[in-house]
């Protein structure tokens, strides 16, 4: 299917081309075409349309030629249109400039984001055979309460039995990820590090997922082997700098286990662009003795959902057989918890947008950004085809006299109409060429902004030069349509008899179009306030208050609870750290979650409740600096006195007086608790969720990290006594630490990019809205220069006629205002429902940035009308 | 002698179907002339030279095989005429004549 010369050109040729020479110089073609195709599809089918058109020589008898070689009217026709469209942009400079540069800046940033909905909008597309490739996934509902929720992953044993049941699979693999606190351990330089993307796959895993070896070597021998693992480019850089990876053993460390491996090969790192990041590969079986769990195998199971399972199915299937299958599979081995579990398919390419799964390989994306981003791009590019537009009308009347020429000669309409589409797509060109090279110098500042790696090399090479051309075409033609359209329907006789035209023609659709310009710019600066007082709400919240001064460290054998007392102390003696304390990671429930038990009260019914666990000491709610709404905090020695939140009181139905003293029990390992206190709500994760019950239980010795609190802006030193005592405890293992900021920073990536992107655009519309009203107000002004003087003669003042001009630019702001805020509100409204915690909408946002446009529309009307009004009408009105 | 005149690339050209014997068509041409002379040489211009000579009698064609590479298209296959073959042969005699008047002093130029 793709690999075809393209077929417009198949048309060209054939239309052309005399039908006895046709099959010939076809198949010739094609075959060249064929030979071509080693070298690259672009390159083969940009040479295909050049032979295309070194063939159309071949004319049928009597059908006239399109472009008459003999006289070359249209190439002589083009470079005159070429000329005066060249001579235009020269004459009228301030505009032509204004024009230009608006352009320019609006092209560069509608190509900014389409180069990131493109990267967005083809995740995973690296893998061969992505499009028939699918994750099972499954949801189920939840013991006592009945919540559904869904796990990206399934028991190993249904991808098996699915592969051999379903004829339509046609392949099948399988991987587990062991996080933390499994380690990697080289011993020669002893370098430890805690591994998050260790994957244990099976053997089949490179026949399904992209897997390039840099290095020597077979995927699939190697994954066989128990003893050989695959390791990323990154990784090899991590351990073993510059030096040859392949050869070297290294100690994988979990469950006071260790396993050796040889590094057989490095593979190339995947682009951003994928969900899954694997640092080493290695076969599942060589982890065996770590699969057996409560006397089930981890991986071959038919309960235990453990594995990320992948199908690929035959060309043109319907996903349906899979759920299908999955659904006999667990009616004939699951018995009765069939009746509770539904398979969710996933698309192999829609992962990345798939939301609200638990245990998902990465964050996913935030589909309704790509909508908001590519809205922002159209909008931009709108307001500066405006601009366009705006201009080009209202200078008609200095063209006025060259249209009436042309017709009285016997220029005919559509002639016209090349020219001025001509002239605009000229401008848009030139415009495009400023903006690639504003695009080149933004680039590392954008890669930033958005968190891609996007190349020169990449923009300037391949489809996106097809993109380039396609815009600058399209551009010109929008942005050249009304000014053609409006230009070439001048009269002759009017347009030659007459003085001048006074520019008022089309006034009406001018208007209309300072109106637009101006309702859209509102509405993205107003949007990008609410998006950045939202955020601002976020990172003030709670738990946030001191996050840029707790720093967190992992815990690295969270087994050893002696040795992390020890660390707990030696941190504590610090000068510079005011509180240490334990505690489960925060924020909860991204990627190591869920930690939820079940309780229940006794003394009040039997119902069953699944809250949320944070296991930590006394020093937590310290720490975080959690209001107690009731009751007191957690002492040290007291181990089964726990605190809940309000929201769990809310589970209860009884007030807090009742709660205190209450006793919670586990039913499942009947466990007791007693509730000393309540917290006030806080969000312990993701702001977008809504608070859930939580309860705090005072479990030091299972804690995975220990936070501490520091005084003081000298964190260079801090860290560097952090480490000393780190050392103290754990010699051998690097100091690995993270400063909760960042944490929260890496939470809201995907709010923090819009926030930014909305932001800068919002800013570049306005300046670039300005700018048309600046070229619109200068062409004004010039056009009632006869105006200004006379009624200055019948003693108008300046500020009346400062009044006079800027008026009714203000009156178009207005009705733009009318438009904007509305359309604002409901957009708004509908972002911010996403979140469980939300600003209210006050008119803050919508006449805060309608006063900042006034005040600078009235500057850039302003300034030019003053000079207009403040004239000396003797220079003004004199003929000649 | 007018219409027995050869231009450099249609001798080049009859010259490469004479090479080629049965194989001869568009491409196979076009990428014998490649290789012999080493220079560039467009599909287009190919045609247009093996349809002129054919006007005038050098060569004669006729349909080979359709194949999957060609899209389902069949080639041409052009053969020389013997009048081809004499026009050839015309043009080495002339260049043979030319050549052997050649003063020797001429390769000694530097």
């Amino acid at each position: 299917m793709k690999n075809r010369p393209p077929k417009f050109a198949r048309h060209i040729l054939r239309y052309f081309c005399a039908i006895e020479f046709l099959e010939e110089i076809e198949g010739d073609l094609h075959e060249q075409f064929q030979n071509r195709l080693a070298k690259g599809l672009w390159y083969a089918r940009l040479h295909y349309l050049k032979d295309v058109f070194q063939a159309i020589r071949f004319y049928p008898e009597g059908r006239a030629p399109l472009f008459p070689r003999a006289t070359g009217s249209f190439k002589d026709s083009f470079f005159h249109f070429l000329k005066i469209g060249y001579r235009n942009l020269q004459r009228s400079r301030t505009t032509s400039l204004i024009t230009i540069s608006g352009l320019a800046v609006s092209l560069a940033s509608f190509m900014l984001i389409a180069l990131y909905l493109i990267d967005e909008s083809t995740y995973d597309s690296l893998h061969p055979n992505a499009d028939n490739i699918y994750r099972i996934s499954h949801s189920y509902k939840r013991y006592g309460d009945g919540v559904v929720e869904t796990d990206a992953r399934v028991p190993g044993l249904w991808a098996v039995a699915l592969r051999e049941s379903v004829p339509e699979v046609t392949g099948m693999t399988r991987f587990s990820r062991f996080g933390y606190p499994g380690s990697v351990r080289y011993e020669k330089k002893n370098k430890v590090f805690v591994e998050q993307q260790f994957f244990w796959v099976d053997s089949t895993y490179s026949e399904m997922f992209d897997l390039t070896l840099e290095t020597a070597g077979d995927p699939k021998s190697i994954l066989a082997d128990a003893h050989a693992v695959i390791i990323s480019e990154k990784a090899a850089k991590k351990y073993f700098g510059t030096e040859v990876a392949a050869g070297e053993t290294i100690i994988y460390h979990r469950d006071g286990m260790d396993f050796t491996f040889t590094v057989a090969a490095v593979m190339k790192d995947y682009p951003a662009n994928a969900h899954f990041h694997p640092d080493f590969i290695a076969g599942n079986h060589a982890l065996e003795p770590l699969w057996q769990r409560d006397n089930e195998h981890r991986v071959n199971s038919w309960r235990d959902a453990f594995t990320y399972s992948y199908i690929k199915l035959e060309d043109g299937t319907d996903p349906a057989v899979i759920t299908a299958g999955l659904k006999k599979i667990f009616k004939d081995h699951l018995g009765d918890a069939a009746e509770l579990i539904q398979p969710v398919v996933v698309a192999l390419k829609d992962i990345h947008f798939n939301d609200g799964m638990l245990i998902e390989l990465e964050p996913p994306g935030e589909r309704s950004n790509l909508y908001i981003f590519g809205t922002i791009g159209l909008l931009i590019l709108a307001i500066a085809c405006i601009n366009y537009m705006n201009l080009a009308t209202a200078r008609s009347m200095k063209r006025s006299k060259e249209v009436g020429l042309r017709k009285t000669l016997g220029v005919s309409r559509s002639s016209l109409v090349t020219q001025f589409l001509g002239e605009s797509i000229l401008t848009t060109a030139i415009a495009m060429c400023l903006a690639i090279v504003l695009l080149l110098a933004l680039l590392p500042f954008f890669n930033e902004l958005s968190g891609k790696d996007f190349t020169a090399h990449a923009i300037l090479g391949g489809d996106v030069f097809i993109l380039i051309t396609a815009v600058t075409f399209v551009v010109g033609v929008v942005a050249g349509s009304y000014p053609a359209v409006f230009l070439s329907a001048f009269r002759p006789m009017d347009a030659l008899k007459r003085y001048g035209d006074s520019g008022t023609r089309g006034e009406r659709f001018r208007k209309i179009l300072v109106v637009t310009q101006f309702t859209i710019t509102l509405v993205l600066i107003s949007g990008a306030l609410v998006i950045d007082g939202q955020l601002t709400f976020i990172h003030e919240s709670k738990l946030g208050k001191f996050k840029d001064q707790i720093i967190a460290m992992r815990v690295f054998d969270p087994g050893d609870t002696k040795k992390v007392e020890t660390l707990a102390t030696a941190l504590g003696q610090n000068a510079a750290v005011a509180v240490v304390a334990y505690g489960t990671q925060l924020p909860r429930q991204e990627n190591f979650g869920w930690i939820d038990t079940r309780l229940k009260a006794p003394a009040l019914s039997e119902t069953e409740f699944i809250w949320a666990l944070i296991e930590a000491d006394s020093n937590f709610p310290k720490i975080f600096n959690f209001e107690l709404a009731a009751g007191r905090n957690l002492s040290g020695q007291d181990s089964t006195s726990v605190l809940i939140n309000e929201q769990a009181l809310k589970d209860l139905r009884i007030d807090p007086q009742t709660a205190i003293g209450l006793t919670l029990e586990n039913p499942f390992s009947k466990e007791q608790f007693r509730v000393i206190g309540i917290v006030k709500d806080f969000p312990f994760s993701s702001v977008r969720k809504t608070i859930a019950p939580l309860i705090i239980t005072p479990k030091p010795k299972n804690a995975e990290t220990i936070y501490a609190r520091i005084e003081g802006q000298d964190y260079a030193a801090v860290i560097t006594t952090l480490e000393r005592s780190w050392k103290t405890v754990y010699p051998d293992s690097p100091f690995e630490y993270w400063f909760l900021d960042d944490e929260f920073n890496r939470m809201y990536r995907v709010e923090r990019q819009a926030s930014a992107i909305v932001r800068y655009f919002a800013l570049l519309a306005l300046c670039i809205g300005c700018m048309g009203l600046f070229g619109l107000v200068t062409f004004t002004a010039e056009q009632k220069r006869k105006e200004i003087g006379i009624r200055k003669v019948l003693g108008a003042t300046a500020e009346q006629i400062l009044l006079l001009l800027t008026s009714r630019f203000m009156k178009l702001m207005l009705m733009a205002f009318v438009f904007g805020i509305p359309l604002t509100y409901l957009a708004a409204t509908q972002w911010l429902n996403a979140f469980a915690y939300k600003i209210p909408l006050t008119p803050v946002y919508f006449v805060a940035p309608a006063a900042g446009i006034i005040i600078l529309a009235f500057l850039t009307v302003g300034i030019e009308s003053w000079r207009a009004a403040s004239a000396r009408p003797a220079d003004t009105i004199r003929h000649e | 002698m007018k219409g027995t005149y050869l231009g450099e690339f249609e001798e080049i050209v009859l010259l490469a179907v004479g090479i080629l014997r049965d194989e001869a068509y568009g491409v196979s041409i076009r990428n014998e002339i490649e290789s012999q002379t080493g220079r560039p040489v467009n599909i287009g211009a190919v045609h247009t030279a093996l349809h002129r000579l054919e006007a005038k009698g050098y060569l004669k064609s006729r349909f080979g095989e359709a194949t999957e590479i060609r899209g389902g298209k069949r080639k041409r296959l052009f053969v020389l005429t013997p009048y081809g073959v004499k026009a050839l042969k015309l043009a080495q005699q002339v260049r043979s004549q030319m050549w052997a008047q050649l003063p020797k002093v001429v390769f000694h130029q530097k």
